[in-house]
This record gives structure tokens, sequence and C-alpha cells, in this order.
């Protein structure tokens, strides 16, 4: 059981505040987007956009094999082509490292169970196309070619591709060096049971025993991709004075600073970060993926090095969503209060740890007051890519299994699924299965707008097409809210106008957000306001983006800069004004004395005053790193259409109702809803990775990696629900991650709806929909499930110090 | 093979295009002469991130060879606001929220533009079927139907 120590909640608003802006100007403006004209023409600079002179590309050389010792490899032909630079295996690494950082080789550093440390495969390959050579060349062409004169020796080992089989105690270890972590502690011997979370309160087995209805259920989902359009990209450039300059398409650009001078082992001040626009991100460019290889290439070379991937490099050996099998029960009264939950979460994390989450626990169950519950999540190594996080990690497939066990409660009950919901709804005060009581939040407030919704109202409508079966189904769905570190400057400049400078990195829109709330603050016109995102050598630091943080705590940041701002004019004001600054009134952008309101001083007159009257320019700051977590909760109506004869779904109509404390930007906000559950609708209706039996992905290209097209996704109607967050500006909550976690449970509820048929597999479409329609006992509870015994041993070791996993970043 | 020249009218411009005979229009105009506005996503024509005009019809550059384009003439991103004025569609992808990430945004104004040359008052599923081949997972393609709408009705 994990308790986490709430931190004491900032005031909202100062008082202050509160007087001098009477009324909102620019919040809850539709305002269009600031980096809009640049990205519509083309001039936006992404990944792989930016080019050096001189500079040299590399490719790299994907395993054979999903699981194989590395003999040998022959590099010397590749050396030897005209036109290569550089190749580099993982046995190279140590010594280039040492180089670097000046110290000793450690090689066994480098030959540790972490996707972050082994950047190149070292003695043995754990999943199929995971990097094993790179070679820089003059040329694409020519490094490609290098590629091919590349001798890799292999001796196959078994490959396990099953998570169930592979978490069996007798199951061989896929690294010796993985041992369960607990809660507790450690575990003594190596297994593929990389993790186990558990939680649990209460008696379950009484609770459910005493239950007047029960249902158990199996489900399991694919592995599925992020999908962000951008392959990564990077840029790496060394210089002889020893610093490292990288452009790349990442979340958090202070992020890969820290994480690159770690594997350099040289002081972050070597390594300096810019942030390209990202085409794209959805937790998955958060974590490092190019940047350690392009940098070495880069110091080897003494040249600057790109590195693009390809989409099948992408698909086949970045790191997508795990796939997820999961048992649930619940138990509830006649009048449908849920009064137990039990469940086991199988999170096949690929080959490396990482990947499974707390977090997805408190989504899938966290909507709803259960008194007695146990959940146990199973982090499983497979010869599959490692996973990493995608929006809202694992949030959505467990509330795939969750919602769909409550569907079928509500139809053991005889009761409305939207009734059931509300019954046993969370509000303030309920706690999330971590134990940790609930701020203010608007779960309630999502499924009455649905509730009361024509789309959930009115009569089902008759089919569009002959012979297909209408549905509608719900499901419900939070993310906790993300916090963490933001820190902002404001320059105001001499004209009155103002340059908000971050180091966070803006991934769908932000930058607009943060011009509107440091327009707001300092009460001048959003076009005045430029918003720049800068490199770590010149930008304050900021955590990476993701969790949906960005609004909420760069917001308060930005905030925060901006009543500084504001308190810096108003004391400059008061030595041109000649009145102690208590009198110096403060608004619309102009200052004045209260005691003589005729003479008035533009924000740019102080602003260029005070520069010349020896007291220096006004940067206001901003900095947070406490905030009480704003959790958002939504709920999602999806309607369908099935085709019983072949399966193919339809998807007609979505409404999406969804408590965003305060939308700063309605356009934005709607935006990002749409996009989640367009998301969501290809993780449950096409979207899946299919491997063959050596553990090779059979749908690399995104002709078969289905992902929705405009001519799949349906408008999806946005019920923006506002109920203010405790903590941070104007009631603002995270918006990002929450609108995918209901999408999944939501189909499989409306598929079920229109024909009977409950799947239990993702994705939906097609055969899993004939499969349940010809299941004699479809839609009744699945067969009771045994989790297979573990290769936990029990003396896990209480006072080792846990291990640090790698940071992931929704 | 050895590289070589390829003259194609580019933007309104001439340009003698220096590539190796079997890289594609996407990377010659990427690499070769930096236009970098037109994205990789995919590079086997199933995304729609490199969609250009070539004589008027929207292509996917990574399909096209760069000799293939010899004495063609390639409208690009870049090529479609003129004299610092964004075109309508630009201006409707910006005022309506049509893009987030932009990655895809350049083909998708690309293959409106190609559609509203065309036809000038589409319905929406004429535009979903225009853009079904350009891949956006940021939007869900709400608001870039409803910006292409806007731009249709501007343009009238
Ligand atoms: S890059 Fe050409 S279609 Fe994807
Ligand atoms: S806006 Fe990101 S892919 Fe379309």
């Amino acid at each position: 059981m994990t308790t986490t120590q709430i931190p004491t909640g900032i005031p909202t608003r100062t008082p202050e505040a509160d007087v001098t802006v009477p009324t909102r100007t620019v919040i809850g403006q539709r305002v269009p987007k600031i980096e809009g004209t640049e990205k519509v023409t083309g001039k936006a600079q992404y990944g792989a956009d930016t080019s050096r002179p001189n500079m040299l590309w590399a490719r790299f050389l994907g395993s054979a094999h999903a699981h194989a010792r590395i003999v040998s490899i022959d590099t010397a032909a590749a050396r030897a082509l005209p036109g290569v630079h550089a190749v580099v295996t993982g046995a190279d690494l140590p010594g280039i490292v040492a180089r670097i950082s000046e110290t000793a080789a450690a090689p066994e550093e480098f030959d540790v169970p972490s996707r972050g440390k082994r950047i190149l495969a070292w003695r043995k390959a754990v999943f199929h196309h995971e990097p094993v050579a790179v070679a820089a060349a003059i040329s694409p062409t020519i490094a490609e070619e290098a590629l091919a004169l590349i001798t890799v020796e292999y001796e196959p080992l078994p490959v396990v591709l099953d998570p169930e089989v592979s978490m069996r105690r007798e199951a061989t270890p896929i690294h010796d060096g993985v041992f369960t972590e607990t809660f507790a502690g450690k575990a003594r011997t190596p297994s593929n049971v990389a993790k186990v979370t558990e939680m649990s309160k209460g008696d379950v087995d009484a609770a459910l025993a005493s239950a007047d209805v029960r249902i158990a259920a199996s489900f399991r989902t694919a592995m599925v991709h992020q999908g962000y359009i951008e392959p990564q990209a990077c840029l790496a450039e060394y210089a002889p004075d020893g610093r490292f300059s990288i452009w790349t398409s990442t979340q958090g650009s202070f992020g890969v600073r820290s994480g690159l001078a770690g594997f350099l082992k040289v002081p972050p001040r070597r390594v300096r970060v810019t942030a390209s626009e990202v085409g794209g991100g959805f937790g998955a460019k958060g974590a490092m993926t190019l940047e350690p290889i392009c940098a070495v290439l880069a110091y080897v070379t003494g040249r600057p090095v790109k590195m693009q991937l390809s989409r099948s490099d992408v698909l086949r050996a970045t790191r997508p969503a795990p796939d997820t099998s999961m048992h649930v029960e619940v138990g509830a009264r006649r009048d449908g209060t849920l009064v137990a939950a039990r469940a086991h979460f199988v999170w096949d994390v690929g080959a490396y740890p990482g990947g499974g989450s707390v977090g997805g626990i408190n989504c899938s169950f966290g909507s709803y007051a259960i008194q007695d519950y146990h959940y146990v999540g199973y982090d499983v190594l497979t010869n599959r890519p490692s996973t990493g996080a995608y929006r809202a990690p694992n949030g959505p497939q467990g509330a795939y299994g969750v919602e769909s066990a409550l569907d079928m409660l509500a139809d053991e009950l005889g009761m409305s699924p939207v009734a059931l919901r509300l019954k046993n709804a969370v509000a303030e005060g309920d706690r999330n299965p971590s134990d940790v009581p609930y701020p203010r939040i608007g779960l309630k407030e999502t499924l009455n707008a649905i509730a009361s919704h024509p789309a959930w109202t009115s009569p089902k409508s008759p089919p569009s097409r002959e012979g297909w079966l209408r549905g509608r189904g719900v499901g419900c769905g939070l993310w906790g809210g993300g916090v963490g570190t933001s820190t902002a400057h404001i320059n105001i400049n001499e004209d009155g106008s103002a340059v908000v400078v971050t180091g966070a990195v803006d991934l769908a829109g932000t930058r607009t957000t943060m011009a509107q709330i440091a327009a707001e603050e300092l009460q001048i016109p959003y076009e005045r306001v430029q918003v720049v995102q800068a490199d770590t050598d010149v930008a304050p630091f900021s955590n990476p983006t993701g969790g949906s943080r960005i609004t909420y705590s760069l917001g308060t940041a930005v905030y925060r800069a901006a009543i500084d701002a504001r308190t810096q004019l108003r004391q400059r004001a008061a030595t041109v004004l000649r009145c102690p600054p208590d009198d110096v009134e403060y608004r619309g952008g102009e200052l004045w004395s209260t005691l003589a309101p005729a003479h008035r001083l533009t924000i740019g007159q102080v602003a260029r005053g005070s520069s010349g009257s020896g007291q220096g320019p006004v940067v206001g700051t901003g900095e947070v790193t406490h905030l009480l977590r704003a959790p958002a909760f939504a709920t999602q109506l999806v309607e369908v259409e099935v085709d019983p004869e072949t399966g193919a779904v339809v998807v007609t109509n979505v409404v999406a109702a969804q408590d965003v404390g305060k939308a700063i930007n309605p356009t934005a906000v709607e935006g990002q809803i749409q996009g989640g559950v367009v998301q969501g609708l290809g993780w449950a209706l096409t979207e899946g990775f299919v491997y063959d039996n050596e553990g090779r992905l059979r749908n690399p290209g995104l002709l078969d990696y289905r992902m929705p097209t405009a001519l799949d996704a349906p408008n999806v109607e946005c019920l923006l629900v506002e109920v203010p967050a405790v903590d941070g500006p104007y009631g603002v909550r995270g918006v990002g991650e929450v609108p995918i976690v209901p999408t999944l449970g939501a189909v499989a509820n409306a598929v079920y709806d229109a024909c009977g048929a409950r799947v239990t597999t993702l994705p939906i479409s097609g055969e899993p929909i004939l499969t349940a329609l010809a299941d004699p006992a479809r839609g009744k509870s699945s067969v009771a499930w045994t989790p297979p015994a573990l290769s936990l041993d029990i003396d896990v070791v209480i006072e080792e110090e846990v291990e640090e996993q790698e940071e992931v970043i929704e | 093979m050895p590289r070589m020249i390829v003259n194609a009218r580019i933007n309104g411009e001439e340009h003698e295009l220096f590539t190796d005979p079997h890289r594609t229009l996407l990377e010659a105009l990427r690499d070769t002469i930096g236009l970098t506005g037109t994205k990789e996503g995919c590079g086997t024509g199933d995304c729609g991130a490199c969609t250009v005009l070539l004589d008027g019809s929207p292509v996917n550059a990574c399909l096209v060879l760069a000799p293939e384009v010899e004495g063609k003439e390639v409208i690009t991103i870049e090529g479609i606001a003129t004299d610092n004025t964004l075109h309508p569609v630009q201006e409707a992808f910006v005022n309506e929220g049509g893009l987030q990430c932009g990655i895809c945004t350049p083909g998708m104004v690309l293959s409106a533009v190609a559609l509203l040359d065309r036809n000038p008052t589409p319905t929406e599923t004429e535009i979903r079927y225009a853009i079904a081949g350009n891949l956006c997972r940021c939007t869900g393609y709400d608001k870039i139907v409803r910006a292409i709408e806007v731009a249709a009705e501007a343009s009238r």
C-alpha cells in the first residue's frame, strides 16, 4: 500500500490579483495558436529539419533475432567503405565514453538490463531489430551501404513472447540482472517479473462473498504504438572545447541533458540541448532514444551527425505501450453499490524493465468508491521491444477491463450503465486505489452531462446501413494529474510588450496558453506577448512535458512570473510618480498614483525609464514545484454500427464530457479531447502489433498498422465541464491524458449494445466480434483466471535500496 | 550509379537538383535544396506528410523518384503563401485550431488546396475523402475538416 503525503496547497490567486483584474479578458478565449503561422508555412523546425555544415548521416543495424547471443560483429568491410567515417558497436562504447569523460572504462556499466544504458545491444540482443551497430557516413546512402557490409554472428536463444509463459517460475530469465521489485524490496533470484505493484484495502474475499451480484471476466489488449507522425530525429555536434550540442525532438530538453550527461559521464554544463518542434510525442519522446548514439558518433568523427529513424524503425524498435492481460472481479449489492473489486494486471513491458505503472491501476479503478479491494500489477519481460509511456500510461487498457465489467454488472442488475456509474462515482474526500483522498473533482458532473445529453436520452435511431446493428456505450476514466518543477521568466520590453521564456517543451499549443496567462495578468493584449522555448543553456529549468502537467504547472510559473513583473513595475512607477508603491494602481496596462490619477504611465514608459534610471530591466520570474494534483475525469458516450456478418465496426458519433477545471483556450482543449478520443478509437478497433513466432513484427508500416484516417474518425462533440481545481491559477486542470482513458471501454460496451458480443480482446473489429457472437455464453462472465506461478520468491530483501528506474514521462 | 542533375520548376523558380538517381523527390527537396517544410512520416506512401503538388496534383513526394520531376512544376508548402500573405486554407488552419503538433499540416494544407482547386464547394464527406491519405495523430481530424470548410467558404 502506498501513501502519498499531500503537499499543502498554495493560494489559488493572490488577493491582489483579484482586486486588479476585475474581469477576465483573454482567459477562456479561442485565440489562434501563437506558432500557427510557422507551422502552416512549413517554417517550423522539427527534429529532422536542422542541418549543419559538414554533417554526417547515421543509420543503425537492427538485430536479426528477437533473442540471441551476439558471438561476433565484423565491421572491417563497413569501415573500409569510402565515405564511411565511423562504425560503432556496443563493445566500443565503454572505451569511447572513457575517452569523452576521461575516466577509466567500465564495460560492466553498459551491460545492465536498462534500455537507457544499453543503447547498442551488448553481448546479447533481446528483441528483434534492437540496435546492434551504427554507421556514420557522408550520405544516407553510404551509411546504409555500410550497414549491409557488417557481419554479425548470432547464436539464437529461445524466444518468449507470451507474458503468462515468461512470468512462470520455470521460465528462463531474459536478463541475468533483473530481480523482481516490490514495494517491500527486491527479490534475490533473477526473474522475468520486473516489478509487482500491489494495492489493497479491507477483506476483499469476504466482501466479494457477501456481494449479491458478482462479475468475473478476463481481457487482453494488443501492444500498440503512440503513432506520432514524426519519427525520432536528432543532430549532435561536438566542439573541441569539450561541449556537445544536441538538437532533438524531445518532450524534455533538461531531461535529455541530464540523461546524456549521465550516460557520457560529463557534467551537465558540457551538454546543450535544443528541443525542436515535436511532431507528436504522446509520452514516447520523454525518454532518450537517439541522443547518446549521435553524441558518441559526433565525438568519434569530429563532425556533426544526424540520425533519423525510418517508420519501420519506429514501429519495430522504439517504445510502444504494453499489451495488458487482466482479470477483473467486481461485486455489488442489488441496488448497484459496489462493495468489492479484485484485479490482476499483466503488463507485457517488453525486453527491458519499465513500462508498467501504479498510475495505470489508479486510472482503471479510481473512478469508483470501493470499500474492499485487492489489485496486483505485474511488469513482465518478453522478447518484444521495451515499452514506455503512451497518453495516461496503462490507464486505457485497465479502464477497458473495468468499464466492460461494470457494463456486465449493469446488465446483470438491470440497471442503466450511467446510473450504476453515478451511484458509485468518486467525489471529493473519497480515496483512490493508492489511498490518497481526492480534492475537488468533477466526475459526477461529467456523468450528468452525458446522462442529460440527447445522444443518451433519445431513443436509438435505426442503423444507417442495411443489415447492420446499432448500439451505444459509455465509459469513465481519469488521470491523476501531473505536477513537477516549472520555471518561467517574463521580460518586459521597452514598448510594453512581453516575452515569456521557458525551458519546457510545447507539444501541442501550450505556448498559446502561456501567452494568454501572461497577457491576462499583465493586462496587455494577447498579441503583445511572445513565448520563447529556449535551450538548456539559456532557459530556466523545467521538468519534461508529460502527464498533462504543462498548463497546470508551467501555467502557475508563468502566472507567478507575471505577478512578479507587475509588482516590479509598480515599484518602479512609484519612484517616478513619487508615491508609495501601495498607492500605485495598475490597470489595463497603465499605472498611476491614486493620489494623482491624471498622471498615467504605460508599462512601456516604466520599462524604458527603469533601464535609464539605473534600476535595470524588468524581468519577472516564477517558479513552482509543489502543487496539489488536480485529477481530471471524463465520461464518454460512443455510438457504433456493427456488421454482424463481417464484424466491421463504424463509429458514428462520440460525445466526450470532461472536467477541464477551466478551459483557458477552448479550441485547444477540444483539440486535445478529440485527438485523444480518436487515438482511443484506433486502439479499440484496429491498432495492434502482430508478431510472428520468432518475435518479428509483421506490420511495421502504416498501411498494416492501421491508425484512424479522416474517413474513420467520427465527429467528436466535446462537453467542457468546469469544476475548478483547488490549486493553480483559474482552477485549470491538465487535459491531455484523460480523453483516451474511457474510450476503449465505451467502444466495447457500444459493440455489446449493438450485437450482444462481449468482446474481451482488442482490437475489436472483425474476427473477435465474430468469435464472441459464436460463443453461446456470450456476454456472460468468462472463466475464472488463476495467476501463473511466479518466479517471485517471496524472500524479498527489505533493506536493499530499490534501484531507480529510468524516469518515465507520460 | 553516378549522381545526376534534374531540372524542375519548384515554387515558381527553376532549380537544378543534384541527386542520386534512386533518391526521392522528398529527399531532393529536403536535403538538396533545404526545403524542409515537406515532412517525412513514413517514406512508404502511407501517411501523406510529404504531400506536394506535381503539375497541380497532390502526390506523395516519398513515392516519386527525383529524376521523375524533370521538366515538371512542383509546389511545396513553402510556395503556398504569397508575398507574406497566407493562403485562405493556411489562415483557416490557424484560426480554427486545425493543427496541433503541426507535422501533418504541410501535407494537409496541400491536399486541401488541391481539393478546393478542383472543387470549391466540397461536402464534409468529400473533404474527409480528400485528406484520407493524410494521417494526423493529434487532432482527431474534426478541426481540420472545419478549417477546410471555413477556407472553402472564404474562397468563394
Ligand atoms: S512520408 Fe510520404 S507518405 Fe509518408
Ligand atoms: S497535428 Fe500532429 S499529426 Fe496532425
